[in-house]
């Protein structure tokens, strides 16, 4: 198990970073900065919590798909979408009424000022983890 | 002045149902992956709700300081130069 929560660390990072590059190798400068990259641009937790539904969505399928009784593995699926409607539904409403200021502008927290950022990608990290365990149990045989 | 009461109790309720939001957006995959991994589901419920609530309270609690610093008059200035 932990093997595969390392592999999605993994390609979770890899695939952030490789967002990021594009992102900002497709876009002009902003003025008086050498890239066009917001702080925004550094929130992943959406992307990830996206990921958790296929990920588990996609294990599910694919167990029963080969006849696998899901019976055993109802609570880790519960757990599964818990933490999956949590990042869709909860976490963006935290966000909404403490990360962000008026302007849709990022709050500033601790000492890099980057404190909402790490806290979001955090959470959404926490739900692809809870989502790839979950799929890991159902999935196996 | 009862309705300004009012809308702070409101505004008070909505930051304490979003830190809750918060707190169990942390907890549940905490508690879902220490459950799934064989830890048990209570106690690591448990301690996740505790941090996350705690973590909440205090982003919440300097939130709030920082806007009251913003919200601050500025000094006035208007004193007759010498």
């Amino acid at each position: 198990m932990l093997r595969e929560l390392l592999i999605t660390v993994t390609i979770a990072g890899g695939t952030a970073l490789l967002q990021t590059i594009m992102k900002g190798s497709s876009r002009t400068n902003r003025a008086g900065s050498r890239h066009g990259l917001s702080v925004d641009d550094g929130l992943f937790w959406s992307d990830w919590t996206i990921s958790a539904v296929l990920a588990l969505s996609g294990s599910v399928i694919a167990a029963t798909g080969s006849g696998k009784p899901l019976g055993p593995d109802v609570g880790a699926i519960a757990w599964g979408y818990g933490a999956i409607i949590a990042g869709g539904i909860l976490l963006p409403f935290f966000l909404r009424t403490f990360a962000y200021g008026p302007n849709a502008q990022l709050n500033r927290m601790g000492p890099g000022g980057s404190g909402w950022l790490i806290l979001a990608n955090a959470a959404g990290i926490g739900i692809l983890f809870m989502a790839v365990a979950a799929g890991v149990q159902v999935y196996e045989w | 002045m009862n309705g300004k009461k009012k809308k702070k109790k409101g505004d008070q309720a909505r930051d304490v149902a979003a830190a809750l939001a918060g707190a169990a957006s942390f907890a549940i995959p905490i508690a879902g992956v220490a459950t799934v991994l064989g830890v048990g589901a209570v106690p690591a419920l448990g301690v996740a709700v505790i941090a996350s609530a705690a973590a909440t309270q205090v982003a919440s609690a300097y939130i709030r300081a920082k806007d009251r610093k913003e919200k601050k008059p500025p000094k006035r200035r208007d004193e007759p130069e010498e």
